[in-house]
């Protein structure tokens, strides 16, 4: 049965003086696949964070699966960019997957018989559960990615969000998580931002095109997608 | 003697367990500007006549609450950090200019003397000791998210500005305790070197703090006997030995490496 799992509802966000996202309307129910796409500095980033609950609104209101972003922690499973991490940082690719269940077992200093099968049915999900004692830092990129993958799944997230998921993957990597991720979205909503187009239109259901601050939804995916990065705003305003 | 290898074991512990988190979250700028800061509060102890270690511990936790407030509201760690630890070490200076006679022990502030650790030193060391290890061992978790990505941590919902205050007030607890041992100007010494040797062979977080922790206990007492029968300032002696067997350990590794 399909659910509401993310809504702005005229939401602004700005900083300082300069407005980064202006009246959004987004409503994305689940479960399945959507994509998030536009080019670089358009407002994808503010707008996952925003969901996210890590910066505020101007105005509007954000609801995940119904609630407020900090109230629905546990049921979202986040993977931001890879390349954000501290590759010399000293942890276990384990370490790394098993830390996505923080914050579910409030009362435990350690992690608990039931994180750790969790973890593991999560790396062996991603095909990682071979390195989880090698340091996460010298895994290959596509290893990485898929720990922090794993990470997000391990909580058992109804809403999954993916933040560039195929920046530095090589192309068997980028094949095995298009797959993960179509199985994924016939049970979970799976939300993927990316500046990429073609690597994501084959394999949502959904795209809404964030640009200059305005979040657009084409009405005709097929026909959207088929077009370059620089036709986007016309293909837009035609539809 | 007796009281000087005991301390010198108990400062291992601090250094070798905060060290770990300084060195692998790559705090130590941060951390030297908090350690360099107590100065301030010694300076007040001596202008106002209390303890200055009192002073020190005062001025440590309040420059620790600075940074750690700068890092979760965007302000530049780098440029708070360039900024507190010049202005404790002037404010410490103005104030000592300002009391009245001379200062005693000024030196072993600056550059610690063990010999001179009493019984109430060490208890107060074996206190620390416990709050950090207690500290550490309940917040593990959330130190180690909160240390390798702050942002994932937050979407944990994992209260990020209370993991931020108890990492900086580890950093600024074991900058007191290390003081009597090395001195406020070597302490960063204690808390990046073992740490950083330990992270040179470990790939996890448990196994730096607890090989940092083993480093940092054989180099102190090596350091102190050697600084015990060729009568060298001991602080100075332990932290010179610490950079020789750095500088061992790190061509070490890279003859390793060839290998």
């Amino acid at each position: 049965m399909a659910q509401n799992v993310l809504k702005f509802n005229n939401v602004s966000i700005s900083y300082g003086q300069h407005m980064v996202l202006k009246d959004v309307n987004i409503s994305i129910d689940g479960p399945g696949m959507t994509a998030i796409i536009g080019p670089n500095g358009g407002g994808k980033s503010t707008l996952l964070k925003a969901a996210l609950g890590l910066i505020e609104t101007q105005n509007g209101e954000i609801l995940i699966l119904g609630q407020k972003p900090h109230k629905s922690c546990s049921q979202i499973g986040y993977c931001p960019q890879e390349q954000k991490h501290d590759r010399f940082f000293p942890a276990s690719v384990w370490e790394v997957a098993v830390s996505g269940r923080l914050g579910l077992n409030k009362g435990s200093l350690t992690y608990t018989k039931e994180d750790c099968q969790a973890t593991e049915a999560a790396l062996k999900q991603t095909g990682v559960w071979h390195l989880k004692n090698r340091p996460f830092g010298t895994v290959s990129g596509g290893e990485r990615q898929k720990t922090i993958i794993a990470r997000a799944l391990c909580a058992n997230p109804k809403l999954l969000i993916l933040d560039e998921p195929f920046n530095a993957v090589d192309e068997q990597s980028q094949n095995d998580l298009y797959h993960l991720f179509a199985e994924l979205a016939k049970r979970k909503s799976v939300i993927i931002v990316s500046h990429d187009t073609a690597a994501v239109a084959a394999i949502c259901s959904d795209v809404y095109y964030v640009a200059a601050g305005n979040v657009r939804r084409p009405q005709n995916l097929t026909e959207f997608c088929a077009h370059g990065a620089h036709d986007k705003e016309e293909q837009i305003g035609n539809i | 003697m007796q009281n000087a290898l005991i301390a010198a074991l108990l400062c291992a512990v601090i250094c070798g367990v905060v060290g770990a988190y300084v060195v692998s979250a790559r705090l130590v700028f941060l951390s030297g500007s908090v350690s360099h800061a107590t100065f301030g509060g010694v300076g007040l102890g001596y202008l106002l006549g209390f303890n200055p270690i009192i002073g020190a511990f005062i001025f440590a936790l309040g420059g620790a609450s600075i940074l750690s407030l700068a890092r979760e509201r965007g302000v530049s760690e780098d440029t708070a950090a360039g900024a507190l630890w010049p202005a404790g070490m002037a404010l410490g200076a103005l104030f000592i200019g300002l009391s009245a006679g001379y200062a005693p022990d000024l030196f072993s502030y600056l550059f610690g003397n063990i010999l001179t650790v009493t019984s109430s030193d060490l208890w107060l060391l074996g206190s620390v000791v416990i709050l950090t290890l207690a500290l550490v061992l309940t917040f593990s978790r959330q130190l180690f998210l909160y240390c390798y990505d702050n942002e994932y941590a937050q979407t944990r919902g994992i209260n990020t500005k209370m993991i931020s205050l108890i990492l900086f007030a580890l950093i600024a607890i074991a900058s007191v305790a290390l003081i009597k041992v090395v001195g406020i100007i070597l302490v960063i010494a204690m808390l990046s070197m073992p740490a950083g040797m330990a992270r040179l062979f470990t790939n996890t977080l448990r196994k730096t703090a607890l090989w940092a922790v083993i480093i940092a206990a054989t180099v102190s007492i090596a350091g102190l006997v050697i600084s015990f029968y060729l009568d060298l300032a001991s602080g100075a002696a332990i932290v010179v030995l610490l950079a020789i067997v750095f500088a061992v350990a790190i061509l070490l590794k890279n003859i390793l490496k060839k290998l």
